[in-house]
């Protein structure tokens, strides 16, 4: 049973959410309006006289001064619903949830082989300090983190899709739709984006790893003639498990921004993509709702990750 | 928007490059046509977009017409070589005077939702679109002043102004003909719920990613249509959207660049190449500064080698362009063929004469697209050569419009010019005064006369001749740099038949089927 003061810090961290959602969605809704571009002339068509654009910007309240139209937005999330697009006149909620699922998806296929892999490498490669092995998969995993996503993707389809026909090339299907196709859509995508996280979490995780093997207390287990398994698994994973923790939450953040690629390259319909194309049109409501929805998500697996190593090293807890 | 997607826009003029198409092109067949097609299947498309609307009245940008094509008819149709005006939904029209349009209509045409389509119905999308607060259509319409339902399956238009162009501007988006009941009942929804009397009716459309559409039983060509439905992926890369065909994921990419030509050739997938009315070129501001002085905008045509930019940008496979019509457009004129050929020192000499014997300085804009950005190099470099030194600003398609044409910041702009469905239309829209696409605001002498001229002949052979007068006014003027006409390059799976490109460059389907 949580304790009061667990409780008090759960509801601190939702009540954080406000706040940083609401500068969050305000600089976004300001840098929309500092860069160039119109939406009166795009939803005005391609005949429209001045006139008319005057009359469109009008009409779709473009005209209000930007604070104003951002309160209206928020008016609008105060009742409970995202607003519509300007441009297709849908319900954002609906669209975005549709679309999440297939980006956390791809994100979660992601960090999962990332961690299933990166952890592995980190202790193969800390526990022979200085052999070929470390120094070659600690170059493979530098060359990982340098390796672009898009271009790895694109290699991907190359060899597997359009060569062994193994996986689709483009597209993405719904978990209802059966659970073996789903992952077979999201495979190729979720390898390219995880090169990256292999990489970042087998170089963070082996120095940490080595760090902990280092320490006086292995020297001590050892001495008392623990195995090297019980050592591993039982003392050192426990110490590096914050590093390991802290490592898989920056990760899954930065997954969510990387897929706007992957997206675009596998042709997914995620939030990603729905993000750039209402980015490019100025679309605000939708861009306002991807990046409310997106930093929520962010706030709640930050919230998690500090939960979790709370949990493991209750020190932490009274810093 | 706009010009930009002006990007769209397309015929066939060498008509295909392989030897199997040339000669199905020479018996004017569709690519892959068979003597009796099979019925049947549902074709798989990577479009590079989504619509901006399905509602035909609010639509933006040309690339709309792949999706509102299936659904929507429109009053006058179009020859697909040549953009000749043919009946559509209208059976005959003529202007019983100068300033009266009438127009006898199909009576054996119901919506998809079982509402017949007459009188009552097209004046109701024409006042909709002369009307209504969000309408895209209003300057197509501007010539009209009121639409009578003059019988049954008759309609009469009043028009404020003499305008034979009508018919032409009614095979556009101002004459798809939807549902009055359904927009009426739908309301703001009926984008997403279009109903008309086309060949396929509207089945979903998921933002950003499907819409999909099935076989009218019901559809007034008889046989017609093949498909049984048709399915959009938008997938807004053309390599993902090739890659998707090479997987057999789709079984067609339009839209393609002629970049990816290799590509398309080492999976052996069947294509067509194929000119469009669509015109690269270089827009010009001649209300100011140097551009003002037609010596200047003369040497400008004389300094761009169109051949060497047509090889640079295109692999020298599009049509190259003298005037704003491709050879195969019935508004073609000959007469301004070549009225511009390369000549560098003539260019020099021009600048020379106008004050600019040291050189020049202009202001250029367009999108930042790796695509034009290739194009505006090789301008900036053609140019550069006569001393004609360029500051080139690159924004996104609608920002380099927004620049160019409403707050008049460049000299020049280079984007797509998508072109109009009738061409004293399209002379219109570019050089008229009060038209948004001239971003100068003014016209030579003559040129609103001539203009007129091409507006008051029925005949399309005097027409024609009449648009030549206009040609040549623009041509005299170098009021445009023509560069190269657009190309309609689309891959597809070699079961896929009958696919026909058009000169608009729009998406029709209604011949397509897949192999027996």
């Amino acid at each position: 049973m949580p304790s009061f003061w667990g409780l008090r810090w759960v509801l601190s961290r939702i009540f954080h959410l406000g706040p940083v959602a609401l500068l969050a969605t305000f600089f976004v809704f300001g840098m929309l309006y500092l860069v160039p571009g119109d939406p009166a002339i795009t939803l005005a068509g391609e005949n429209a006289t001045p006139q008319h654009i005057e009359d469109i910007r009008a009409l779709y309240g473009l005209d209000r001064p930007v604070v104003v139209q951002y309160a209206d937005w928020l008016g609008h999330v105060a009742h409970g619903n995202l607003a519509v697009s300007l441009l297709s006149g849908e319900p954002v909620a609906g669209e975005i949830a549709h679309r999440l699922p297939n980006t956390l998806l791809i994100v979660a296929g992601a960090l999962g082989l990332s961690i299933l892999i990166g952890v592995p490498l980190s202790i193969a490669a800390a526990l022979q300090p200085g052999s070929r092995f470390d120094l070659w998969s600690m170059a493979i995993a530098s060359t990982g983190v340098s390796i672009p996503s898009f271009w790895l993707a694109m290699a991907l389809v190359s060899v597997f899709a359009l060569g062994f026909h193994w996986f689709p090339a483009t597209g993405a299907t719904s978990l209802s739709d059966g659970l073996g196709e789903a992952l077979r859509h999201i495979v190729l995508p979720a390898v390219a984006l995880s090169a990256n996280g292999i990489a970042t979490i087998g170089r963070q995780l082996r120095v940490a790893f080595a760090d902990a093997l280092a320490a006086p207390y292995v020297r001590t287990l050892r001495a008392k003639g623990l195995s090297r398994a019980a050592i591993l698994w039982k003392h050192c994973l426990k110490n590096v498990s914050v590093s390991l923790l802290t490592v898989i939450g920056l990760l899954a953040n930065r997954l969510l921004g990387a897929t706007i690629v992957i997206e675009i390259v596998f042709a997914i319909p995620g939030i990603g993509s729905m993000v750039v194309n209402a980015a490019i049109n100025k679309d605000f409501p939708v861009v306002q709702g991807v990046v409310l929805v997106t930093v929520a998500i962010v706030i709640a697996i930050n919230m998690v990750v500090d939960g979790l190593c709370r949990l493991i090293d209750p020190r932490i807890a009274r810093v | 928007m706009g010009l930009a997607e002006i990007e769209k826009a397309a015929i066939t003029r060498r008509a295909m490059m392989t030897g199997t198409l040339g000669a199905l092109a020479a018996t004017s067949l569709p690519y892959g046509a068979v003597a009796a097609q099979r019925k049947g299947g549902v074709l798989r498309i990577s479009y590079g977009f989504q619509p901006t609307s399905l509602d035909p009245t609010f639509g933006r940008q040309g690339g709309d017409f792949g999706f509102l094509y299936p659904v929507f008819e429109t009053l006058v149709d179009w020859e697909p070589q040549s953009l000749q005006p043919k009946p559509g939904l209208a059976t005959s029209w003529n202007f019983p005077d100068p300033k009266t349009l009438v127009m006898k209509l199909r009576e054996d045409v119901v919506f998809h939702d079982g509402t017949p389509f007459d009188g009552a119905a097209a004046k109701f999308n024409l006042d909709r679109g002369l009307s209504d607060p969000k309408s895209t259509v209003k300057a197509d319409l501007a010539s009209v002043d009121s639409v009578e339902a003059s019988g049954k399956h008759e309609i009469a238009l009043h028009l404020k102004r003499p305008n034979i162009a009508l018919p032409g501007i009614l095979s556009d988006r101002a004459g798809l003909m939807a549902s009055p009941q359904a927009i009426q009942k739908f309301g703001d929804g009926f984008a997403h719920n279009p109903i008309g009397t086309g060949p396929w009716a509207f089945v979903q459309w998921r933002d950003n990613e499907l819409v999909s559409y099935r076989r009218n039983d019901y559809y007034r060509v008889k046989g017609l249509p093949y498909l049984d439905g048709v399915d959009f992926h938008i997938i807004a890369d053309a390599n993902t959207g090739l890659r998707s065909v090479i997987a057999g994921e789709n079984d067609f990419v339009q839209s393609l660049s002629t970049a990816q030509k290799p590509v398309v050739d080492k999976a052996g997938l069947a294509y067509t190449f194929a000119t469009s009315q669509g015109m690269f070129p270089l827009w010009l501001n001649y209300a100011k500064g140097p551009l003002a002085d037609i010596r200047v905008r003369q040497a400008l045509n004389y300094a761009v080698d169109r051949d060497a930019y047509n090889k640079a940008t295109e692999l020298g496979l599009n049509e190259v362009a003298w005037g704003v019509f491709p050879k195969a457009h019935w508004a073609y004129s000959a007469g301004v063929d070549q009225a511009y050929r390369y000549n560098p020192d003539k260019a020099k000499q021009l600048l020379a004469a106008a004050g600019f014997a040291n050189g020049l300085d202009l202001t250029m804009t367009g999108p930042n697209d790796q695509r034009s950005t290739q194009r505006q190099e090789v301008v900036m470099e053609q140019l550069k050569a006569v001393g004609v030194r360029i500051k080139l600003t690159t924004l996104s398609v609608n920002d380099s419009i927004k620049a160019f044409f409403y707050d008049k910041q460049h000299d020049m702009l280079l984007i797509l010019w998508g072109g109009r469905a009738d061409p004293s239309a399209t002379y219109d829209a570019l050089f008229s005064k009060g038209s948004p696409f001239n971003a100068s605001g003014v016209e030579p002498d003559g040129f609103a006369d001539a203009l007129a001229a091409s507006q008051a002949v029925p005949d399309l052979k005097q027409r024609a001749a009449v648009l030549g007068k206009v040609a040549q006014i623009v041509s005299d003027n170098a009021l445009i740099v023509p560069l190269v006409f657009d190309a309609q390059y689309n891959a597809f799976t070699n079961s896929v038949k009958g696919f026909e490109p058009n000169l608009f460059g729009r998406m029709r389907l209604d011949t397509v089927s897949f192999e027996s």
